[in-house]
């Protein structure tokens, strides 16, 4: 599910070269959440909040 | 006055270099860098990370604490993400890109009240596309005003 909101996005617009994965060349474009979606139960996933937004390396949210 | 301050910078820097003692010179300067976080890279070779340097919006280390190190300066803005999880941008897959592209060279019927506009409309569309008589025009947009 994460592939299909990030690299897999990415791949679609055939930018996953430069986005859709942290990786050392790509754009720094982040996501910051309050909660790791990996400990917590699925039907938690919409309360997660977004703390922070990365987009070309400056904070946007 | 921006020429002065990368000046001093460049001071600061060579007393810094000058000091020898201390740790390496920076392989690169971060302008920002995010440590203790638990960065989900969504790179199949790596997974899980710590920290993220990054110079002019481009990524510049993926990795541990202790690697992010060499890419900090005093001039680096450093951001704690307290163990909190950090993922790619996400991307909407879901926003019809293909359909949009092909929309501007369509004939766009939307806010055109009467069927006569939308004849003359459509007889534009027509002549742009320098179509025959036998060709579609493809088109779209239209509302009925009832």
């Amino acid at each position: 599910m994460i592939e299909a909101y990030t690299i897999n996005g990415a791949y679609q617009m055939k930018l996953d070269d430069v986005q859709g994965s942290i990786e050392v060349g790509k754009r720094a474009d982040l996501v910051v959440l309050d909660r790791n979606l990996f400990e917590i139960a699925a039907s938690e996933i919409s309360e997660a909040k977004v703390v922070m937004t990365l987009f070309n390396g400056k904070t946007v949210y | 006055m921006p020429q002065k301050n990368t000046f001093l910078a460049g001071i600061i820097l060579l007393i810094a270099a000058c000091g020898g003692d201390q740790r390496p010179e920076p392989v690169t300067a971060a302008d920002r860098v995010l440590l203790n976080g638990a960065v989900y890279t969504v790179d199949a070779e790596r997974g899980w990370a710590e920290a993220v340097a990054i110079k002019d919006g481009e990524v510049i280390y993926v990795g541990d604490n202790e690697g992010a190190g060499a890419y900090i300066t005093t001039e680096s803005e450093i951001i704690d993400l307290v163990g909190q999880m950090a993922l790619p941008g996400f991307h909407d897959s879901h926003v019809h890109v293909l359909t949009g592209i092909m929309d501007e060279d369509e004939c766009d019927l939307l806010r055109i009240p009467t069927a006569e506009e939308v004849a003359v409309k459509l007889k534009e569309c027509n002549g742009l596309a320098g179509i025959g008589d036998d060709e579609w025009i493809i088109g779209g947009g239209w509302i009925s005003p009832r």
